[in-house]
Parts: structure tokens; C-alpha cells; sequence
């Protein structure tokens, strides 16, 4: 596949009284995102998503490097790169007070649409994103999923070679969301490209060719699922369900050979052990020792989470 | 296309104001029950049946003429002011005035009942054949039986004014009897007076015969004041609603969604600067219409409560709303988020508004009354009262054009100059 997006040496460094923070590593951002691919950035919040799909999408000027997508530059020529893209902001950057259909026609005109093409597009998307017969209902009237669904079809107006879509399934219900991540893959399979950030390890787990798993404004890893589950080799994640467990029993636990790190999170000690099938019965015994009651346990194949927990020692929900 | 775009946002903002009905309700509803309220406490057609002395002002420009001996219009202050006849005493309580202006506003008021303005050239033309001295009488009709007394009796002397003036002959080579014509015009005036009062005691209606020499009788009505003060200031809490827009699209990230599409970042200020102005212009246009509405049919008098000079009344209209605007802009511009501009534009709109005497005349009151000058609702609203009741034209309101679209300018300037400098990244 041919590369449609590169990110050379990105880098945005925000200033006080805000900042500093800073988003990239010294020398910046390299990636490549090919034409006709889901890539996933995940990463927890604050861990950069937004601030690139913002220099993407020229709404952030970089303060280093540049990213060059369909040919174009961002910095150079950001209204030739504005017309290949649909941006789907992780708010609902939606006029409340307007309908679905005030909304499409008004950035379906500033994508440039006009007359019947307008009117014909803003039909199809109201289609396409299932609104048709509350078409002309206020925003403001809508379910969060309804509204998230607009949201997502402001963006394919002018149908865009590459879709950003910064984390759309936030605070929505379980079947808003599967509607969501069926409606990404079928515009992927369309021959959409497709750029979508998550904080869902499931999310990106399922979507993606290609992964980018982002913090503190680094990228920490790089590649698709089966090669970044490599790199925990053939550690599991066993959760035991563990309401407050003494810091001692933890610190024992860890200890065990072949278990490499135990964490807690809310009532749940997370061991990262080789093998965890085989270390199970010395952690049980452990815990017995201690008097404590086990609720439940668990062991997970190796994935994102384990990737994670590994390169940052932090889950990735924190 | 950029039109096209610039139009589109514009026309989101206005069909935005003008469905919101809370927002119409503030801004259509409100000011128009004020200026109601106001107008039927200062002159709603009250009848009051004691007969108090009318009020008089006299103001006396006349410079007379070399060909008689005494200004005609000293005649106006002798008799309703200086010295009045014994049996007038009752009737009128005459002073001289000095500002005009300020005398205008105290009909308004009710400070004052009636103002006669003898013109410089009165005398003059008075003596002109064919030509006729215009006399300029103003009164709030709400003044009542006091009013109408003193007008007629203005109207009276003016009669027999004008009959003498008939006898009058330009180049009249004696001053002795220069004198004499001119001591009996005085003598007339004041027969006619005595003839006037004495009828009033017997309770006869006085019949009122204003022909008189041109004799040219304006009406005031004091929504001509307060309509305008308060359109205007609504006009600018409407368009502080406009400018915080820009704001709120910043919070929910419409803004940078519209930045994210191929167009430049001026379409987007662009749209919102015509979205702003046009709804400042639709909204003065609706409250002036409910204002004509309102003066016409429920205080029933037929004054022109903005005037009848159509070109003025669009000039101070057009340049009003774009001082506004640009002002709205200017306070968005500065305040932190949505919520810290609409109380920082409420506060310093109704600032402003009351210092521009929206809700009370403040021109003559010292210091107010020069920071008031700093204000486009003083700019504005003198901008129609001109128009209105000083029966100005075109020419009389450029100032105050220029002066606004000279705030505007400097408004947007700084306004564009700050939303550059918050929305750089
Ligand atoms: N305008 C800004 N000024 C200063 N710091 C910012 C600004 N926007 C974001 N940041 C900081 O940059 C970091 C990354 O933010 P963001 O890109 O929004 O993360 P994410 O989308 O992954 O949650 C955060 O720590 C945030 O506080
Ligand atoms: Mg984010």
C-alpha cells in the first residue's frame, strides 16, 4: 500500500501559562499512515491524540515539521489538504439550535457543495447515517448517539479521501457505539482512510490495520496488533478481583518468578506473568496465606492492554 | 464561492437569533413595553382638569432688523416672561431660555409645557413682503389644559402680530414712528391676551386660530426620545448575543470544525460579522416599527416617532448598528469565555446605554453629559432625535454618522486585531 499521510518530525511544544508541554519527541513525530488503512492512535487522555489530528488538519500550527497528505503540505498548502479530509471532532462541533440537515447543508457549503449536488449529498449522508426521518429536528432534540452520528456525516459531506475521527464513541451507549465502529469500517471499506483515535483498547483492537500507541506525546509503539502483542512475547494479564489488597501482598505477588510487574487498579491486582496458567496456584496460595478473599480471576491472551501496562507500567485507563 | 460561504454562516447566526424565543422575547418584547411605560408617564394623554400655569420657555434669537426699532421677538419675551399683563400671571409661568436642546428635553419631560423659538431672521422676514417669519412652537400634547392655554395664547398674540405686520411697510424713514408701530404691536398682543384670559374665566373655549405668521407648530411625543434610547440598547444586547457566538463556537468546537474545511479563516469572521449586522438591523427595524405602531394607534397621536426624513433615518440606522456591532465585538473579544462575556457585556452595554441616556436625558448634566459624547447610544439616539422632533434633515445627522461609522472602524479594528491574536496557534 502506498503511503497517503507522513508526519515528518512533528512537533508541537505549548507554552506557558498553559504549557509547557510537549507533543513529540525532540525531533519530532515520524510516521506514515497508507492509503486505504484504519490507523489507530490510543492512548490515554491527555496523551497527545487531539493536539496531532489538530496539526493534521491545519488548526494547530506545528512548531516543527510537517505533515504532507495526498501530495500537499499542511503548512504550505492547507486549503489543497483541507479538501482531501473530513475531520470528526471528538466534541460535538455541532449547531445545536439547527436541524441535521441545517448542519450538513451549512458545512456541506463550506466544503464548497452548492445547489443540487448540496441538497443531493446532504440526502445521501442523512441516509447513510440513518437520520433520514429526523432530519429536520433540531440537534439539540437528539439522542447522544443520534448526535454523534451527525457529527460523523458532517465530516463525509465532500466525500474526503481520509476521515479523522477523534475518539467519537465517548459517552455513548453500548449499541451507539457498534453502530459507530460498523459505519468506520464499512467507509474504510469503501476505500476510506481512515485515522482514529481511541482510549479504547478494544476499540482499536478490532478497527485497526495498524496501531499507534501514544504517551506523554510520545509514540511508544508501532505496528500492527500481532506485532505489537509480540512485543509482550508471551506474557498474560491475570486480573484477580482483589478489593484492597495490602501493599505486602502485592509486593509478594510480584515477586513470584516468572510474574514480571503486579499492579493494582480499582479492586484489581493485574499480574504480567509468563505463562500465567502456570503461576496461578502460587498466587491463590499466596493470598490464602494472607487471609484475603479472591472474588474472581481471570487470565487474558496477551493484547493492547498488557502492551501497555508493559512499556508504561500504567493501565491504560488511568 | 467565499460569498457564498460568508453567507452561510451568516445566515446560521441570524435564523439562530431570530428561533430563539427566549432571546426574542428580551429583545423585541422588552423594550418596547419600557418605552411604553416611559412614554404614558410623560405624556400618555393625562387630563388634568385644574387649570396650573403652563410653563413657558422663550427662547429669543431674533437680532430685529435696522428698519424697526424693536425685535418682534422681544415682543414673545416681554409679554411671557419680562412683563406679562396681571390677568396672564395666572395662566403662565414664562421663563428665557438659552439652550434649546436642553429645553426640548424638558418637554419631554415635563419640565416644560410649551417652547417658543423665535428664529434670528424672524424679524427680518417678518417685514419682508411675502415672505413671513416663522415661529417654532413645541409641546408635549401629554402636557394637557395648561398646554393648550399657553399655545393659544401664543397663537393669539401671534394673530394679532401678523395683523399688524400687515400695516407694516419695509423702509419706514422715521424712527419715531418706528416706535410707535411697533408699541402698538404690544399693545395688541397684550389686548388680546387680557381678551383671552377673560374668557378663560368665564370658561369659554378659547378658539384657536393658528394660522398665524407661518406659524409652524411641531409636536413631541417622548417615544421620540425614549423609543430610539431603547431600541438602540437592545440593538446592542442583541448583537453582544451575536458576538459571543464566536465564543460558544470556540467551547463546542464549531469554530475549528469550520477552519478545518478549505476556506480561509476570514469566511468564518467574515460570516459572523454580516450575521451580527444584519440581525442589529432587522432587530431596530421591528422595534422601529412596533415604536410608529405603538405611538400611532395606542398613544393615538400622529407624530412621526423617527421622523420624516427617510435617507437620515437609514443613515443613523445603518451606522448605529455598525458602531454596535463593532462595540459588541470589541467586549467578546476581550472576555475569557461565553459566560464571563455575557455578564461583561451586559454590565458595560447598560453602562453605556445609561450614560448615552437611554433611560434618562443626560446631555445637561455635567461631566455625564460629556461622557456621554463617548458613548454610540448618545451618537445614535441624538443622531434621531435630530430627525424627529428638531425636525433636522440629512445634513444635520452627518455628524453623527461620521462620528459612529468612526467608531465602527475603530471597533472592528480592535476587535480583528484581538480574535487574530486568540485564535493564533
Ligand atoms: N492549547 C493548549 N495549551 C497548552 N497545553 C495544551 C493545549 N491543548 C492541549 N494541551 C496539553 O497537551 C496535552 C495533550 O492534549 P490532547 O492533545 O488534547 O490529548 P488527548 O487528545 O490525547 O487527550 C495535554 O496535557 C494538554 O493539557
Ligand atoms: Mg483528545
Amino acid at each position: 500500500m502506498a503511503t497517503f499521510v507522513k508526519l515528518d518530525h512533528l512537533r508541537k511544544q505549548y507554552s506557558p501559562p498553559d504549557g509547557p508541554y510537549a507533543v513529540g519527541p525532540k525531533e519530532g513525530v515520524n510516521l506514515e499512515i497508507l492509503e486505504g488503512e484504519i490507523f489507530s492512535l490510543l492512548g490515554p487522555n491527555g496523551a497527545g491524540k487531539t493536539t496531532i489530528i489538530s496539526m493534521m488538519s491545519g488548526l494547530l500550527t506545528p512548531t516543527a515539521g510537517d505533515v504532507v497528505l495526498g501530495g500537499f503540505s499542511i503548512t504550505k498548502q492547507p486549503l489543497d489538504v483541507k479538501k482531501q479530509i473530513g475531520v470528526v471532532p471528538q466534541d460535538l462541533a455541532l449547531y445545536p439550535n439547527l436541524s441535521a440537515r441545517q448542519n450538513l447543508n451549512l458545512f456541506g457549503t463550506l466544503y464548497g457543495l452548492s445547489g443540487k449536488n448540496l441538497s443531493k449529498r446532504t440526502d445521501e449522508v442523512l441516509e447513510f447515517i440513518d437520520l433520514k426521518d429526523r432530519a429536520n429536528d433540531k440537534i439539540s432534540e437528539y439522542s447522544g448517539g443520534m448526535k454523534r452520528r451527525v457529527n460523523i456525516g458532517v465530516g463525509l459531506m465532500h466525500r474526503p479521501k481520509m476521515l479523522f475521527l477523534d475518539e467519537p464513541t465517548v459517552a455513548i451507549d453500548p449499541q451507539s457505539r457498534r453502530n459507530i465502529l460498523d459505519t468506520v469500517k464499512e467507509l474504510n471499506q469503501q476505500g476510506m482512510t481512515v485515522l482514529y483515535t481511541t482510549h479504547y483498547m478494544e476499540e482499536a483492537q478490532e478497527l485497526s490495520n495498524r496501531i499507534g500507541i501514544i504517551d506523554h506525546g510520545q509514540i511508544i509503539a508501532l505496528g500492527t496488533l500481532d506485532e505489537l502483542v509480540k512485543t509482550v512475547g508471551e506474557y498474560d494479564v491475570i486480573r484477580l478481583t482483589l478489593p484492597e489488597p495490602p501493599a505486602l501482598v502485592v509486593e509478594r505477588l510480584g515477586a513470584i518468578p516468572n510474574i514480571q510487574r503486579a499492579e493494582t487498579t480499582d479492586g484489581e491486582v493485574r499480574l504480567i506473568a509468563r505463562d500465567g496458567r502456570q503461576q496461578l496456584p502460587e498466587a491463590i496460595r499466596i493470598i490464602n496465606e494472607a487471609g484475603l478473599a479472591l472474588h474472581g480471576v481471570e487470565i487474558e491472551e496477551p493484547n493492547l492492554e498488557a502492551v501497555f501496562l508493559q512499556l508504561t507500567g500504567r493501565a491504560l485507563r488511568d | 464561492m467565499i460569498w457564498r460561504k460568508i453567507q452561510a454562516i451568516a445566515w446560521a447566526d441570524i435564523y439562530q437569533a431570530l428561533t430563539d424565543r427566549s432571546a426574542l422575547l428580551f429583545n423585541f418584547a422588552s423594550p418596547l413595553a419600557i418605552s411604553m411605560i416611559i412614554g404614558a408617564a410623560f405624556g400618555g394623554g393625562s387630563n388634568d382638569v385644574d387649570v396650573e400655569a403652563a410653563k413657558v420657555g422663550v427662547l429669543n434669537l431674533d437680532t430685529g432688523s435696522t428698519q424697526v426699532e424693536q425685535a418682534f421677538g422681544d415682543i414673545y419675551t416681554q409679554v411671557l416672561v419680562e412683563a406679562p399683563p396681571e390677568e396672564l400671571s395666572d395662566f403662565i409661568d414664562g421663563k428665557t431660555i438659552t439652550d434649546e436642546k436642553k429645553a426640548r428635553r424638558q418637554i419631554g419631560d415635563g419640565d416644560l409645557d410649551v417652547l417658543v423659538v423665535v428664529p434670528e431672521d424672524f424679524t427680518a422676514n417678518v417685514i419682508t413682503p411675502d415672505k413671513g417669519g416663522t415661529l417654532r412652537i413645541y409641546y408635549n400634547p401629554g402636557a394637557g389644559i395648561p398646554g393648550d392655554v399657553a399655545r393659544s395664547i401664543i397663537d393669539g398674540m401671534t394673530t394679532q402680530l401678523n395683523n399688524q405686520n400687515i400695516a407694516l411697510q419695509v423702509g419706514i424713514p422715521y424712527a419715531s414712528e418706528q416706535a410707535a408701530r411697533n408699541n402698538q404691536a404690544v399693545d395688541a398682543a397684550v389686548a388680546y391676551v387680557r381678551q383671552a384670559s377673560q374668557q378663560l374665566r368665564e370658561k369659554e373655549a378659547i378658539t384657536l386660530n393658528r394660522v398665524s405668521i407661518e406659524g409652524d407648530v411641531q409636536e413631541f411625543n417622548s417615544l421620540q426620545y425614549f423609543g430610539p434610547g431603547m431600541a438602540i440598547l437592545f440593538m446592542t444586547y442583541a448583537l453582544s448575543n451575536g458576538a459571543i457566538s464566536i465564543l460558544v463556537d470556540q467551547r463546542n468546537w464549531t469554530m475549528q470544525r469550520i477552519w478545518t474545511t478549505p476556506s480561509p479563516r476570514t469566511v468564518y469572521l467574515g460570516g459572523k460579522m454580516v450575521g451580527i449586522y444584519v440581525t442589529g438591523i432587522f432587530q431596530m427595524l421591528i422595534l422601529m416599527l412596533a415604536m410608529i405602531f405603538a405611538a400611532n394607534v395606542v398613544f393615538g397621536s400622529g407624530v412621526a416617532v423617527w421622523g420624516t426624513d427617510a435617507i437620515g433615518i437609514v443613515l443613523v440606522l445603518a451606522s448605529v448598528v455598525a458602531a454596535g456591532a463593532g462595540f459588541a465585538l470589541v467586549i467578546a473579544s476581550f472576555a475569557k469565555n461565553p459566560d464571563q462575556g455575557g455578564s461583561i457585556s451586559t454590565l458595560v452595554l447598560t453602562i453605556s446605554g445609561l450614560l448615552g441616556g437611554a433611560f434618562l436625558p443626560v446631555s445637561d448634566v455635567p461631566v455625564l453629559g460629556q461622557l456621554s459624547m463617548l458613548t454610540l447610544n448618545r451618537w445614535g439616539l441624538d443622531g434621531f432625535t435630530t430627525l424627529s422632533f428638531d425636525g433636522g434633515t440629512v445634513m444635520d445627522i452627518l455628524p453623527n454618522v461620521a462620528v459612529l461609522l468612526g467608531m465602527a472602524v475603530v471597533f472592528f479594528t480592535i476587535a480583528l486585531f484581538q480574535f487574530g491574536r486568540r485564535f493564533r496557534s
